[in-house]
């Protein structure tokens, strides 16, 4: 019975992504979407690792397009330079987001978490940098091509096959993220978010954790963007750097920082202005437009003589017959 | 020795640069607390505002810079009475990824207004288009004088204001606590917007000043602003020469690095330097005060 009730929301998920892949593909006739659904399903595995951090340690983390582009550039160039087998190159991806993520989040952990947003801010814009310094491997700003997800002799050629892929490793390390939330050490990480000082008091180390869960959201961003190169099969810098650490920020906080609800939201998000390209020259406008208002709403929670626009929906909806019910949020 | 001379005048002239729009950083940080991350959105505006002004419709130098320095304090009065009233119990980190959101709405709205076209104003008239100091290399923008001097006004101004004016010591007694200056009568919520209104000035000045010699453009506004922040941070954020110190470190071992390593890596310094610097002084370079990392 757990595990339905844990099981239930991936699968609702997975289908209905399906659907709608179907709908706009063979429904619509789009097939130039596929590759763009595929790679939604990238950004969604990053989205997975940032509400780990957002959502559950509280920590506010503007530098995971930084190991989202680090993931899809190592990726890319060992498979390029070494000649190596994409599914290695994946690994290794992850492999050297986490060990650089280690050191990183560890000295990261003992600034107070507005300069952790700064920090990280940072981050994102060394890691621009450099990639158009080593444009030796990296192309620069022209970007660099990568060959298509293959296991064996088996190629992915078909966006259908690539979209399965994305969104299943998508799904599973949701799966995963949740089941780390629910158990001992994802308890501690959230007490850790609520009151630090209470978790310390508790016996709970919150530097080691807060580093725990740095280094699993950056080897998951690092996963996302080496898949994001074997999906769409070439890179570039504008696709990393400061937009998509926004991007990602984003998606989080329309998600409220929940697993399933920011999967989603990833997929709305990366889908929408493929679908309308008018939105694509208003994206500025419109993330710039979630992050002001969701964090204003945020702010009115929980003040006196002031309402969340839930409440007020809410309070419409039953005009004077009980008070809103806030939902406490795990 | 040619390289080192030549990366020392580059470096205190951006330096001065940094610390032009750093100075607005600390000064809102020191009077409220808050950082405001559409800061460097707000340097943009005031160049872009002066040159439409001076270039398009004939206004002179003076105005220009008046108008940019007015409409760029409006909007950071905007943002204080629009945002930052809106979220009473906000956190400071709230409050600015909130205005990290407002700087991508600025950057949209500039965008539709002026375009991603570089806009730069002439030279100012008065100092010889460029001044040499002792090798060929080593040269220095004639407008180099004006950004000294709107230096000299802004941190002089800062100085004075706080330390020797009424208004100061209230702006500095609601930095310190703003409930307890508001039960001695101090008017707090006045004077933070009063706050915002200087601080958004002096950005608009600095970016007017500034506009003949860095090409500004819509697109870099993020960085600008990151980079007097650092600058702010660099020299201690609750000191008032801070910014003046950590903006020329900043600037000089930038053209350090790009003369030896080549331009390319001057982001990567820059924002290598901030997080070396967080954790190894979080309070700053200059020595004394040792605060906490806020």
């Amino acid at each position: 019975m757990r595990a339905v009730r844990l099981l239930s929301p991936f699968v609702a998920t997975a289908v209905i992504l399906w659907l709608s892949f179907l709908a706009v593909v063979d429904g619509l006739g789009r097939d130039f979407l596929a590759t763009d659904m595929a790679a939604a399903g990238c950004i969604g595995v990053a989205v997975v690792g940032l509400v780990l951090l957002v959502g559950a340690a509280q920590q506010f983390n503007l530098g995971q397009g930084a190991f989202f582009g680090l993931g899809a550039y190592v990726a890319a160039v060992s498979v390029n330079e070494l000649d190596v087998s994409p599914l290695i190159a994946v690994a290794l991806s992850v492999l050297v987001a986490s060990m650089l993520a280690w050191p990183i989040g560890r000295v990261l952990n003992r600034l107070s978490d507005l300069y952790f947003a700064v920090a990280t801010l940072a981050l994102t814009i060394i890691a621009t940098s450099v990639i158009h310094q080593l444009s030796d491997y990296t192309g620069g700003e022209d970007g660099m091509s990568a060959p298509f997800f293959q296991v064996g002799e088996v190629v992915l050629s078909e966006p259908r096959e690539r979209f399965w892929l994305t969104w299943g490793v998508a799904l599973v390390s949701a799966l995963l993220v949740t089941s780390y939330l629910r158990s001992r050490r994802g308890r501690a990480l959230r007490a850790v978010g609520g009151d630090e000082h209470a978790a310390r008091a508790l016996g709970i180390n919150p530097v080691a954790l807060k580093t725990q869960a740095f280094v699993m959201s950056s080897a998951l961003a690092g996963l996302g963007g080496a898949l994001l190169a074997f999906t769409t099969g070439f890179i570039h810098p504008g696709a990393f750097g400061v937009g998509a650490s926004i991007q990602l920020v984003v998606v989080v906080v329309l998600g409220a920082a929940l697993v399933v609800r920011s999967l989603l939201m990833a997929f709305l998000i990366a889908l929408l202005p493929v679908l309308f390209e008018s939105l694509q020259q208003h994206l500025e406008l419109i993330y710039g437009g979630v992050l002001v208002l969701v964090l204003i709403n945020l702010t009115r929670a929980a003040v006196p003589g002031e309402s969340t626009v839930r409440e007020r929906v809410a309070g419409w909806a039953t005009a004077g017959t009980r008070p809103a019910r806030r939902r406490v949020q795990t | 020795m040619e390289l080192l001379v030549t990366a020392a005048v580059a470096g205190i002239f951006s330096g001065l640069i940094y610390a032009m729009v750093g100075v607005g950083h600390s000064m809102l940080f020191r009077s409220t607390g808050l950082l405001n991350l559409a800061h460097g959105e707000l340097v943009v505006v005031g160049a872009l505002v002066g040159f439409t002004m001076t270039q398009v419709h004939g206004v002179p130098l003076v105005l220009g810079g008046i108008g940019a320095a007015v409409v760029a304090g409006s909007l950071s009065v905007l943002i204080k009475i629009g945002i930052v009233d809106r979220m009473p119990r906000g956190t400071a980190l709230q409050i600015a990824v909130c205005t990290f959101g407002v700087a991508l709405l600025m950057n949209a709205a500039m965008r539709a207004l002026w375009g991603t076209d570089i806009y730069s104003l002439p030279s100012f008239p008065g100092p010889p288009d460029t001044f040499h100091v002792g090798y060929d290399r080593a040269v220095l923008p004639g407008q180099a004088i004006w950004v000294l001097a709107a230096a000299v006004v802004v941190f002089g101004g800062v100085y004075l204001l706080e330390q020797k004016t009424d208004f100061g010591r209230m702006l500095r007694a609601v930095g310190v606590d703003a409930p307890v200056a508001r039960t001695f009568g101090i008017p707090a919520r006045r004077v933070a917007i009063l706050a915002f209104a200087l601080v958004g000035a002096t950005a608009g000045i600095a970016g007017f000043v500034m506009s003949p010699v860095l090409f500004m453009t819509v697109s870099g506004a993020v960085t600008l602003g990151l980079k007097g922040l650092v600058a702010a941070i660099l020299g201690g954020f609750d000191r008032r020469s801070g910014a003046l110190v950590g903006g020329l470190v900043l600037g000089l071992a930038e053209q350090t690095v790009v003369a030896y390593l080549g331009a390319g890596w001057q982001d990567t310094v820059v924002f290598v330097l901030l997080l070396v610097i967080l954790l190894v002084r979080p309070a700053g370079i200059l020595p004394g005060r040792v605060a906490a990392a806020r």
